[in-house]
């Protein structure tokens, strides 16, 4: 069958007519004229979507699970499960959360199934950080990657959206489908387990603990 | 004062989104007397600092092209059907066209019984335009010429020139959409999406079509539309009966899978057409709804309103009623179809960026020496917006008559400091033979190299100290004072023998002013005229009352409670403490600092500033913020960079409403009157064992 849209001529011309705007606005939400046109079916249209959140959701994806390999796969399936969910969506669907939800689920899904499971040590008696501040070796980036890959995954996907991928409080709400008030009470917990396990030198040198589910 | 854990949640949600004013007050008051919490403020700064500073891959050319493929794969193969059927998957769309496929059987029903003998309204060009075009679609290579033509009807961003060859006999209204667009939005926005969709079908319309492709190029089109009683396109004007336009636009505006059934409806005469057209734009409209904001309300719009207007003008619009047409109201709205309001956007971010944590001590930005600077108020030059927030407490030591009477100038300059603690030689308080925390505290402060000079200090108390079990006031004349404080009015017992007692004492007798009324104690006059103490020496405000007056008195006269064995203070009457040199009012149940004149908390022995109730150090009248206060955990760290900053604290008696602001230092001198720069280096702050 022929192909009716080129896609490699049509892309980067969207893409670097939209994008500037978006950028210098400073804009978080998503074009909705973009995404209306995409949700038609306008492959161009998605394409532009696909390049603006490519990087991002691939990057998520690879904090998520931490293999880049891997991180590529659920990126392809992410858009291609928002490829084909779009023509159902609401008019008003915020995408950007609603894509990083799918990217979540995805991830979260491709970790079950390899039925792995990290687990997070727990550590009584250390209810409050010590007083060795993290910004002393916040350049330790492995440590926080480290620290990152041993938080429960509802935990690291909270702090990766917020942190990572500068979502809002709302939007990281949205993208892991709960309201804003749990998405703050996660947010916190999330932050308080990190500080744990980044302060504790011990669980950042024990052995990486796996279980099955 | 809140809890730990709630502080916390406060400390991660400030991050997240800003705290209410109450909140903000709440946390900074917890944080500035609760070092644990500054080191988890610190941690999750560094959390959010590190996560964003992480690694970022480049977009991968594999996952592109892979998701393009799969993508074209997608919309090549039987997507569109999946599609057709999503767009069903509503109830509203699903009923709408369940009900226009009833309608649009009972016509062909009708014709059937009532007219069997008469010949099917022979179709213009416009009528036949779509039969035309369907089955050259049909006829086309990609199975997806039907619904992609559906889909892209409503589209108003659908380029000019794909319009106008595709479809003019069957759709008009994207015709009279792109009008307008293919001068401004079109020409910008447009170019990429010219070659697309729908050209599968285009040119097959194109070729079968070619007369009536100049007409919908021809700017005739926009003064017909503008026209209200003449909604039908030129097209229908020009070319063909109302009658037969009907079922042609019935026939365009069905959904994909009622073409089959389109070629029916297309012989349905007019007055069958004029029923089965009120009935058609339903699912059209809802059909057109599930599309998306920009386009969807327009299309909407239009199919609503042609399928309302076809009810409501079933009698004038039915020889009128053109090709599909468009209302202006769509029209309208297909052109401000970026203002369209139906759309909503994906809420703000509430604070994309920090708040500002100016406010909080976790910025370990060295300490002046504390130079003031009395013109700056509280807040000015700290960068702190927060500063508005809590401004009672800046307001409240603007009038500081406590601090500033003790200096001169009005501030608690390094000058006014060394003096003060020169009134006051340190002496004064360790001469006492019995070792106590006082002598204790400063033995630390030396013992960690720490100078007092030019700064002052941050006394911390553990939370036992709290008690008063191991504070020497509790221990010694407070014991006395206490008790006798609940009879304030009640005299003393009138000693015995006040010259006897005083050789007792071992104070000299000869020339021994005594209370010579023989009362002892008279609370309204505790000295008469008599006694060699005036009045105005008794009457002395208090204030002026130093050290070293009384010592000079009491040098050359002491005076001494029968009662109590203590020395009386000849200028106000009270007895002074022989351990800690402080004056006992038993009457008021107070212990009162010579020097200051402030009364002395019991509790701790710091100095309440009568001004604000802040506790001070009774050497450097620096004001004291006890490690752990409201919180089980009293570790502190001298030397940790958090408790630097300007305190500002009001503190009562029991510690309960403690209501204490911090702000981190600056690098410039910044000690606005009122407030009290603890430097709080290695040494520097004395902790209160």
């Amino acid at each position: 069958m022929e192909l009716s849209i080129p896609w490699t001529n049509a892309q980067p011309v969207a893409v670097e007519k939209q994008l500037p705007v978006r950028r210098s606005q400073g804009l978080t939400s998503d074009d909705p004229d973009l995404v209306g046109r995409a949700r038609e079916g306008d492959q161009v249209a998605f394409a532009t979507l696909f390049e603006q959140y490519h990087a991002p959701i691939l990057n998520y994806l690879h904090r998520m699970v931490g293999d880049r390999a891997m991180a590529e796969d659920l990126t392809q399936d992410t858009f291609i499960k928002a490829y084909n969910a779009l023509p159902s969506t609401r008019p008003d669907l915020a995408f950007k959360p609603w894509l990083y939800r799918i990217a979540t689920n995805t991830a979260i899904s491709q970790l079950r199934r390899r039925k792995i499971v990290q687990w997070i040590p727990f550590l009584p008696g250390h209810d409050h950080a010590s007083d060795q501040s993290i910004e002393r070796s916040v350049g330790r980036r492995q440590d926080i990657e480290q620290t990152l890959s041993r938080l429960p995954q509802h935990y690291a996907s909270a702090l990766l959206l917020r942190h990572y991928q500068g979502l809002s409080l709302a939007e990281t709400a949205d993208a892991l489908g709960i309201t804003e008030n749990a998405a703050k009470l996660r947010l916190f917990r999330a932050r308080k387990a990190f500080a744990e396990i980044y302060g504790s030198v011990d669980a950042l040198d024990a052995p990486r603990e796996w279980e099955a589910r | 004062m809140i809890s730990h854990e709630r502080a916390e949640e406060l400390i991660s949600a400030r991050m997240d989104a800003p705290l209410t004013p109450a909140e903000h007050y709440e946390l900074q008051s917890h944080l500035a007397a609760c070092p644990t919490c500054r080191v988890f403020v610190s941690q999750a700064d560094d959390i959010a600092r590190g996560l964003h500073g992480l690694t970022r891959l480049p977009a991968s050319p594999a996952v592109s092209r892979a998701v393009m493929s799969a993508v074209r794969e997608e919309q090549t193969g039987w997507a569109w059907l999946s599609q057709a059927l999503q767009a069903f998957s509503s109830p509203g769309l699903a009923a709408a066209a369940s009900m226009a496929l009833v309608v649009a059987l009972a016509g062909v029903l009708y014709v059937a019984i009532n007219a069997p003998g008469r010949a099917p309204v022979p179709t213009i060009s416009q009528g036949a335009g779509p039969v035309e075009t369907i089955s050259a679609v049909a006829e086309a290579p990609l199975p997806t010429a039907i619904p992609t033509q559906a889909a892209e009807t409503p589209k108003p961003e659908a380029p000019t020139s794909q319009a106008l060859a595709s479809a003019p006999t069957k759709e008009p209204q994207p015709t009279a959409t792109r009008e307008p667009r293919s001068v401004e939005p079109a020409a910008t926005r447009e170019p990429t999406v010219a070659p697309t969709p729908a050209p599968t079908t285009a040119p097959a319309v194109e070729q079968d079509q070619p007369a009536i492709q100049p007409v919908a190029d021809s700017p005739v089109i926009e003064p017909v539309y503008e026209e209200p009683a003449a909604e039908e396109p030129t097209l229908a004007l020009a070319d063909a009966p109302a009658e037969d336009t009907a079922p042609v636009a019935i026939a365009q505006e069905a959904a994909p899978e009622e073409a089959a059934s389109q070629e029916t409806v297309d012989t349905v005469p007019v007055e069958d057409a004029a029923a089965a057209q009120g009935a058609e734009p339903e699912p059209v409209v809802e059909q057109q709804s599930d599309i998306p904001a920009d386009t969807t309300e327009d299309d909407g719009q239009g199919g609503k309103k042609d399928g309302g207007s076809s009810g409501g003008e079933s009698a004038a619009p039915e020889a009128t009623r053109p090709v599909g047409p468009v209302p202006l109201e769509a029209i309208a709205a297909l052109e401000g179809a970026g203002q369209a309001p139906d759309f909503n956007l994906p809420p703000a971010p509430l604070n994309p960026t920090l708040p500002d944590q100016s406010f909080l001590p976790v910025t370990p930005t060295p300490v002046t020496d504390g130079t003031p600077t009395p013109e700056q108020g509280p807040g000015e030059g700290t960068g702190d917006p927060t500063g508005s927030e809590a401004p009672q407490l800046a307001e409240e030591w603007d009038g500081d008559p406590g601090i500033a009477a003790l200096i001169p100038e009005g501030t608690l300059d390094d000058a006014a400091l060394a003096e003060a603690q020169t009134e006051v030689p340190e002496d004064t308080w360790t001469e006492t033979t019995d070792t106590r925390d006082r002598d204790g505290k400063k033995d630390k402060d030396r013992k960690k190299g720490g100078s007092h000079q030019n700064q002052q200090t941050a006394y911390v108390d553990e939370p036992l100290a709290w008690t008063g079990l191991d504070n020497p006031l509790l221990q010694t004349a407070p014991a006395a004072l206490q008790q006798e404080a609940d009879v304030p009015a009640a005299p003393l017992p009138e000693p015995a023998a006040p010259i006897e007692l005083q050789q007792e004492t071992g104070y000299p007798v000869e020339g021994q002013p005594v209370s010579d009324d023989g009362t002892g104690y008279d609370d309204s006059a505790v000295y008469d005229d008599g006694s060699g103490y005036d009045d105005t020496a008794v009457s002395d405000d208090g204030a002026g009352a130093t050290g070293d007056e009384n010592a000079t008195t009491t040098e050359e006269t002491p005076q001494i409670d029968p009662a109590t064995g203590m020395e009386i203070d000849p200028a106000t009457g009270y007895l002074i403490d022989p351990t800690t040199g402080y004056l006992l009012d038993r009457v008021h149940g107070r212990v009162i600092d010579p020097r200051t004149s402030y009364e002395v908390h019991l509790q701790t022995g710091l100095l309440i500033d009568p001004a604000t109730g802040a506790l001070l150090d009774p050497n450097t009248l620096a004001v004291v913020v006890p490690a752990g206060f409201g919180s089980g955990s009293p570790a502190y760290d001298p030397g940790s960079p958090e408790m630097r900053g300007q305190i500002e604290t009001v503190v009562d008696d029991n510690y309960n409403n403690a209501s204490i602001r911090m702000e981190p230092a600056t690098d410039g001198p910044v000690q606005p009157i009122g407030e009290i720069v603890v430097p709080t280096e290695t040494g520097d702050a004395v902790e209160i064992s």
